[in-house]
């Protein structure tokens, strides 16, 4: 059994903005992900830095936040930021006064929207559907939200925070209204693990409600499935936004090498009901291409979903709910020792970890105050970095590294094959992989993905499943056949909703390469999903 | 369109590296081959692209298009990269001489012998281009040509005042001053629309940029020996030849023309025709490679004269003046150059 002053629960952005907090302040942390960090709606967003503009309107609140932590996150964590730029375009049916209303209400908000000429705006992003009517250009940008994650995990454990992934919260053990146990599964090994915190932070996002019901406790709360499709290639320069009522299929975002187009809003009842259909698809696909034209003859890859965890049932339609998030100390309900907090975005992240570690720290009487708004995120050495390795390639590894640039760029350089590419879509080292190999964090193929994008290309692991597995194999005694199988399917599953056109081509060459390499025809692989689900 | 959606349908099964000579001589560190530099790169940036000399190692042979299972024109788009990087103050020293030359001479090379006469004896029907090579380096192929043509009883003409056809400004990615070139070529060629060229370089730039069908000698004079025009005495002694498959013939013009070539060296007796082991590997002496980096260059002609010598052949013969140049700076074989090979034995029918 251990002890310790605070058990978070949830391992996506909101439960990694509360432990480096908290931990900066000097409180003894421990933080359990059931699954890896970041897996869950946080891995699955739209990767959009919100200038606020999106919400300037309707969600003057939400848009003030996202304004000024726009401008804190570029400040804390540019290592994890493309600072890119957006443009709001209206199109010729558009509701013209709503761009109007849209500027006034951007100034009202705090968010620095300005408006160009449809030329300026074309010049900026040749790829505009030459439709446009009217354009303007706000402090948008493109955010990895698995490195935000990460990187508030890292900051975290510097400060002395314990943060566990795959652990999974089973039950509670609740004495005169305190949680006074909680057990916890450790999915490494099926291990039981016993913690005695003094306060529990339920931050597990769509599951909640979930975790709230170990307390016997209910969070009114409806859940909201988005989707997002990854359209191969950069078509534009900064991120694009359809100026309208905030709806469907509005934003495109460059992140990587790659366009994410998205969303759609359906209203769920699970969790893990998070697959894109193909009519989502196609849907984003239509309604995006009236912006970007390319978008309709370009290739998709992948698509993926999100489940938005919305604060309150009692509204309709998922995007008509406040976008800001929800706090609640369950004291009032009768759990002296546990508090939840829900919803808010990516970007808000760091704002709702400051009002709950405030709550935290009132309740642990802890004296140390906030510095998350000053103190850079990664404080990175990059010293000689770029004169050990070219300097493109430094740049890249340097900024997935988060601390360990150093180790990373030692293994490439000093490591046999260290320096060979495996992943080609996303330029990924030999040496980054063997590096990541050997880091407690990681378990699966799919944890190596997070952390170095290996895998995340268009072909979709079709070629650095090889050297991907290989690599691993070195480090691990895991059964390579089940890692295998278990990438594969995580990869299918998005892969499946854009099975035409290039990417179909794609699945049926993979398909021999891997059942030539590895005998894994459609039969053994049942074989192994069947053992895999015991 | 933008390179990265012409390239986007790749499915990764890396054929064109496989093939690609650039990568077989360079290694992937040297060279990172037409998916790295077409498709996966490009993907990185909306369109713009990043500078790199790499890209200009690319000899266009057109091998990686021909075994690409997605048919992605990979050597057109690394020319259209070329041509969005084109910087006239960055190009590599071989580079900046083609530039030169063609400024100050309308040729790409420098002139040596001074500039042949004009030739036009008959009623012209039909244009001789002779291109920059021929005429100024390897001239037996003007001369042959000519001959040839002659005893073909061809009514040609050669058009006065011609320029470079602009092949190795396409190559750079100079297009703006192919632009101008063609317009004087075009103006000069007037009335003719049909036009002769002994140079695969010149016969390619003419269909890809002057919207022309131009015809290969190779081609006229097969039709001559069908329509009995022309015939072929035997040499002295009988003499062991390898052809040579030019890409930017087999590739891109047409690979009949390689079968033509076959013909018309089956027709003339005691030639004995020996088969190379990789016939259409490239030489290395396209694509702007020769000029910009002719150690590379240089290396593959060696591959190949190599691959010809093992081959038991008396002679190399290679249908185009870029190949017979660059095959020509290794010191072991011999080559020749076809259509003058030809010209030795072809009498006029009588
Ligand atoms: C489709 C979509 C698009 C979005 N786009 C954007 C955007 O562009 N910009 C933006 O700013 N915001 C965006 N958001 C919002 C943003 O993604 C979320 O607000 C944010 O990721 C929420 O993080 P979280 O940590 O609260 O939840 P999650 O990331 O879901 O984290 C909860 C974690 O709890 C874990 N957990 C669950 N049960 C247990 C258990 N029993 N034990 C231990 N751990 C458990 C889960 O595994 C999960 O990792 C988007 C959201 C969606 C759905
Ligand atoms: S055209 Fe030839 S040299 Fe150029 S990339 Fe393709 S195979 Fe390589
Ligand atoms: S041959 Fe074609 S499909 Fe195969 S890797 Fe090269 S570009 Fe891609």
């Amino acid at each position: 059994m251990q002890r310790t002053e605070v058990l978070i629960i949830g391992g996506g952005i909101t439960g990694a903005g509360i432990a480096r907090d908290l931990a900066c302040r000097g409180a003894e942390l421990v933080l359990v992900e059931a699954s890896d960090f970041s897996n869950g709606a946080t891995g699955r967003c739209h990767g959009m830095l919100h200038s606020g503009a999106r919400y300037a309107v309707n969600d003057p609140i939400s848009a003030t936040e996202c304004a000024a932590e726009n401008t804190i996150l570029k400040r804390i964590a540019n290592f994890c930021i493309e600072d890119t730029g957006g443009i709001f375009v209206s199109l010729k049916n558009d509701d013209l006064d709503y761009a109007d209303r849209f500027l006034s209400s951007c100034k009202k908000t705090g968010v620095a929207a300005k408006e160009i000429t449809v030329e300026e705006a074309l010049k900026k992003e040749p790829m505009l559907s030459k439709e446009i009517v009217r354009a303007f250009e706000v402090p948008d940008a493109s955010v990895d939200p698995f490195l935000l994650t990460l990187g508030n995990i890292e900051s975290a454990r510097e400060a002395n925070a314990i943060a566990l992934n795959y652990h999974s919260v089973r039950e509670f053990e609740i004495n005169e209204g305190v949680i006074d146990k909680v057990i916890v599964e450790n999915l490494r090994n099926g291990s039981v693990e016993i913690f005695k915190p003094e306060i529990v932070v339920n931050a597990s996002g769509a599951w909640a409600n979930k975790i709230a019901s170990l307390a016997n406790l209910s969070i009114e709360m409806t859940l909201d499935k988005g989707s997002m499709v990854v359209i191969n290639g950069r078509l534009t320069n900064g991120l694009i936004n359809r100026l309208r009522k905030p709806s469907s299929g509005d934003i495109i975002v460059p992140s990587y090498s790659s366009s994410i187009i998205g969303t759609t809003s359906i209203r769920v009842d699970s969790p893990n009901e998070n697959k894109a259909t193909e009519e989502e698809v196609d849907f984003l696909i239509r309604e995006t291409a009236m912006m970007i034209p390319d978008i309709a003859i370009s290739r998709a890859v992948r698509a993926y979903a999100g489940i938005r965890p919305l604060c309150g049932s009692d509204r309709s339609c998922g995007r008509e709910i406040s976008r800001t998030f929800q706090l609640i100390d369950h004291s009032e309900q009768g759990i002296e020792n546990f508090i939840s907090v829900i919803g808010g975005k990516l970007t808000t992240y760091r704002l709702m970890a400051e009002r709950v570690s405030d709550l935290v720290a009132s309740k642990l009487g802890l004296s140390g105050s906030c510095k998350t708004a000053i103190d850079p995120l990664l404080s990175v050495n990059r010293e000689d970095i770029h004169a050990r390795i070219a300097s493109s390639i430094a740049n890249r590894v340097v900024r997935k590294s988060l601390l360990f640039a150093n180790d990373v760029i030692q293994r490439c350089t000093e490591e046999l094959r260290g320096m060979e590419v495996v992943c080609s879509c996303e330029e990924v080292l030999r040496g980054e992989l063997s590096y990541w190999c050997n880091h407690q964090d990681v378990k699966e193929l799919s944890d190596l993905m997070r952390r170095t994008r290996v895998g995340m290309g268009y072909c979709q692991g079709g070629l650095c499943i090889f050297g991907l597995l290989s690599t691993m194999i070195d480090h691990s005694d895991r059964d390579p056949m089940e890692l295998l199988v278990r990438f594969i399917i995580e990869r299918e599953r998005g892969v499946e909703p854009v099975l035409f056109r290039g990417q179909l081509k794609e699945e049926f060459f993979k398909e021999h390469l891997i059942n030539g390499v590895y005998h894994l025809d459609a039969y053994s692989r049942g074989e192994y999903e069947k053992d895999l689900e015991r | 369109m933008n390179v990265a959606l012409r390239t986007s349908d790749c499915i990764k099964c890396s054929a064109c590296n496989t093939v690609c000579p650039v990568v077989s001589i360079d290694g992937i560190s040297g060279f990172s081959g037409p998916r790295n530099l077409v498709v996966d790169l490009p993907r990185f940036f909306a369109g713009r692209m990043i500078s790199s000399q790499e890209i200009f190692k690319c000899t266009t042979c057109w091998k990686c298009e021909e075994v690409c299972p997605s048919s992605l024109p990979l050597p057109d788009s690394i020319l259209r990269l070329r041509e969005m990087m084109f910087n006239e103050k960055n190009l590599v020293e071989g580079h900046k001489r083609i530039v030169e030359n063609i400024d100050r001479y309308g040729r790409s090379i420098e002139p040596q012998l001074g500039e042949r006469m004009v030739y036009v004896k008959h009623e012209a029907e039909i244009l001789y281009f002779p291109g920059c090579i021929s005429e100024m380096r390897v001239t037996s192929i003007f001369d042959a040509t000519v001959q040839l043509l002659e005893k073909a009883d061809v009514k040609f003409g050669i058009p006065a005042n011609w320029v470079c056809c602009g092949a190795p400004l396409e190559k750079i990615g100079d297009l703006n001053r192919l632009e101008s070139l063609r317009e004087m070529n075009l103006m000069r060629f007037g009335r003719f629309d049909e036009i002769i060229t002994s140079c695969p370089g010149c016969t390619t730039q003419f269909f890809r940029h002057y919207d022309r069908d131009p015809l290969h000698t190779i081609e006229v004079l097969w039709e001559a020996t069908r329509k009995n025009r022309l015939k072929f005495k035997p040499p002295r002694n009988s003499i062991r030849v390898a052809l040579h498959h030019p890409c930017h013939i087999k590739r891109t013009i047409g690979p009949q023309i390689i079968d033509q070539a076959y013909d018309l060296l089956q027709s003339i007796p005691k030639v004995k025709i020996v088969e190379l082991e990789d016939p259409d590997k490239c030489c290395g002496g396209g694509g702007g490679v020769v000029a910009g980096f002719p150690d590379l260059a240089l290396k593959l002609a060696t591959s190949k004269m190599m691959d010809a010598c093992r081959s038991g052949a008396d002679i190399l013969l290679a249908p185009c003046p870029f190949c017979v140049l660059n095959l020509r700076r290794v010191d072991i074989g011999r080559v020749e150059e076809f259509i003058t090979f030809i010209n030795v034995y072809a009498e006029r029918e009588a």
